[in-house]
């Protein structure tokens, strides 16, 4: 039998889904994203706790080659000096100090991983130095640093708040499915009772109903609760329409003459099934925890400072005003966007990479 | 007289949407301990519907009108939820007409095999894919390890059609239901599962109602025949027999 063609439907998907530029580029970047999300305290020149209130709304920092004299002198950047002009606008202008770029220098000491004490950072300068390569906030943090540590929750927060409303949405679809009947309208019409509310309010409502006074983690898991509470039923409903109709498989009916009890049949023989499909829309439901995480944060339901999320940094950014003055405060809208759009594009490259086998498979039975 | 191990009486099955329409019309048939039993009958007659019947399913689209399956006696919509479970599978089993439908496309075939051998008799995982290697050899498989890990859509109709009888008589159950075992494969595929039923019936002291199209198989092999036409049990003089008979022995 030649083996170099890969075996089976997943194979053949997953050789259309490669052939999809769009998408692979999207799954690149996501990579990179959750990768250096993983290595925040290493990526990130600076820590959460730092801010340096000499250099509110510091300008993105020009990296320079040749000292000012002409000579060269590596990559460095220069010391700042702030001073206001006669709108008492804040202006930076650069001093001839040089701090060169240190690349796995020492900076401030964190706890790698959460575990050992580590004080490397990729790039950092040596102190009173200081490197925004995305300009600096309303108290001189580093906002390259701080999308960088913030992509920790903002890409988390989708991926747990998935797992969760997609591991209730395929069981519930699957038993209304599988037994239908009575139990199917029960879980259905519960299904409709959370569609029914307008997912912000519903999101909102919920988070009144959790305490104010908890601690940056709990706060996190509880958004994340939050979240899969909502996204549940929509898949729930998809997953049951699918169950219907693979119950009658033969597969089905093999496994239940073989005496396999219901969850076994309903989670093996008949879930994996809608995997295809649930994979898809896995990924494309990922962009709504994120947004929905970024909408609770902005208007400050979510993580708290000193902690980042791009949806709490967002809150700085909602006055037009700042905006004008400080431009790059709306970097982490951009990242929201970009990881949005990465998710939807492979989410639209997996569903096109199966549904032809659906279509093929649905014929064949 | 000893109660028959398995028993179907009076068996009438008529469609949902069109309850004039009987599929089965008061069918019985009787299996006893060790015996082959034929049920012969042209495309359409009902077979495959008998079939699920004595496993107790009645196809979604039928509604039973009357009659009862009894084991060892006893009806079996008597049994409760659990029992029922262990029955099917493991006293009785089915052998599906069409094995590519019947194994699941996303686990290979010895994954299946192995899984019914854990459902059934409390056997480990290292224990059952031992067992299962077993019956695919005692199903007439030379290749078991290969077959196990195929997929479905891998195995010709022929290992396939093996396979599915590994699968149907993994746990040792008293009554096997072959659902036209041989109708897809050669005349030398045909030979060899027939030996095998007998091997089977010898070996696991099985009982085996077989279902098929081919007269002829059935009279070389069944101790005894029911003949279905149009979902009626018929006697052997029947011309629709005789016709089947006659095309059969050709
Ligand atoms: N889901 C269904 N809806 C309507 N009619 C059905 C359905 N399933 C089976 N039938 C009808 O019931 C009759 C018996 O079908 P069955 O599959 O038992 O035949 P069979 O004897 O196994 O035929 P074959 O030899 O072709 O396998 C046929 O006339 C068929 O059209
Ligand atoms: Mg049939």
């Amino acid at each position: 039998m030649p083996m170099e063609t890969p075996r089976g439907e997943t194979g053949l998907a997953w050789q259309r889904f490669m052939k999809d530029r769009a998408a692979v580029v999207a799954l690149w970047i996501l990579g990179i994203f959750y990768a250096v999300a993983i290595l925040a305290d290493v990526a990130a020149p600076y820590t959460l706790k730092d801010e340096s209130r000499e250099h509110p709304y510091c300008p993105p920092t020009a990296v320079h080659f040749f000292a000012p004299d002409g000579r060269f002198a590596g990559a460095h950047v220069r010391g700042v000096q702030m001073t206001y002009d006669h709108f008492r606008r804040r202006i930076y202008n650069e001093t001839a100090d040089i701090y060169p770029l240190r690349f796995f220098g020492r900076g401030e000491t964190y706890r790698f991983l959460g575990a050992f004490p580590a004080d490397r950072h990729i790039i950092t300068v040596d102190a009173p130095g200081r490197i925004y390569l995305l300009g600096a906030d309303s108290r001189g943090r580093d906002v390259f640093s701080r999308i960088i540590h913030g992509a920790r929750v903002s890409l988390t927060i989708g991926l747990f708040g998935v797992l969760i409303s997609f591991s209730i949405g395929l069981l519930v679809g699957g038993i209304a499915g599988y037994f239908g009947g009575r139990t199917d309208h029960v879980l259905m019409r519960l299904c409709e009772m959370v569609m029914m509310v307008p997912g912000f309010y519903l999101l909102l409502a919920l988070r009144a109903a959790v305490p104010d006074s908890l601690d940056s983690l709990q706060v996190y898991a509880a958004i994340i609760i939050i979240l899969s509470f909502i996204g549940w039923a929509g898949l729930a409903r998809v997953i049951r329409g699918m169950c219907l109709s693979l119950k009658e498989r033969d597969y089905v009916l093999a496994a239940r003459t073989m005496g396999l009890s219901d969850l076994q049949i309903i989670v093996r023989h008949i879930l994996p099934h809608t995997l295809s499909y649930s994979l898809a829309a896995v990924t494309l439901a990922v962009p709504g925890y994120i947004l929905g995480e970024s909408a609770l944060s902005l208007i400050g339901l979510g993580i708290q400072d000193p902690y980042a999320s791009w949806g709490n940094m967002l809150a700085e950014a909602m006055s037009i005003v700042r905006i004008q003055f400080a431009p790059w405060i709306l970097w982490p809208a951009f990242f929201i966007g970009i990881t949005v759009l990465c998710f939807n594009a492979a989410g639209d490259a997996l569903r096109d990479a199966w549904d032809p086998l659906l279509k093929g498979r649905g014929e064949g039975a | 007289m000893n109660t028959p191990l398995l028993a179907a009486r009076g068996i009438t099955l008529a469609l949902r949407e069109r309850p004039g329409t009987l599929i089965l019309n008061d069918v019985s048939l009787v299996v006893p301990r060790g015996k082959i039993i034929g049920v012969v009958g042209g495309s359409g007659s009902g077979k495959t519907t008998l079939a699920c019947m004595l496993l107790g399913f009645v196809p979604e689209a039928m509604r039973l009108k009357s009659g009862q399956v009894l084991w060892e006696g006893k009806n079996i919509q008597a049994m409760d939820a659990h029992t029922l479970r262990h029955w099917r599978g493991g006293r009785v089993s089915l052998s599906f007409q069409e094995p590519a439908s019947a194994f699941d496309p996303v686990f290979t075939v010895g994954d299946q095999i192995t899984e019914m051998l854990m459902a059934h008799g409390g056997n480990g995982r290292a224990r059952a894919q031992e067992k299962m290697l077993e019956f695919l050899a005692l199903a007439g498989v030379d290749d078991p390890r290969r077959v196990a890990a195929g997929y479905v859509h891998e195995l010709s109709g022929g290992l396939r059609q093996r396979a599915m009888i590994a699968l149907a008589v993994c746990t040792r159950p008293a009554v096997l239901v072959a659902d036209e075992p041989t109708s897809s494969l050669d005349v030398i595929l045909q030979a060899r599962i027939m030996a095998l039923f007998r091997t089977l019936r010898r070996e696991l002291d099985l009982s085996i109602v077989l279902i098929t199209h081919d007269l002829g198989m059935v009279q070389r092999l069944a101790d005894a025949t029911v003949i279905l036409v149009r979902g009626r049990v018929v006697a052997g003089d029947h011309p629709e027999a005789q016709a089947l008979l006659s095309a059969g022995g050709m």
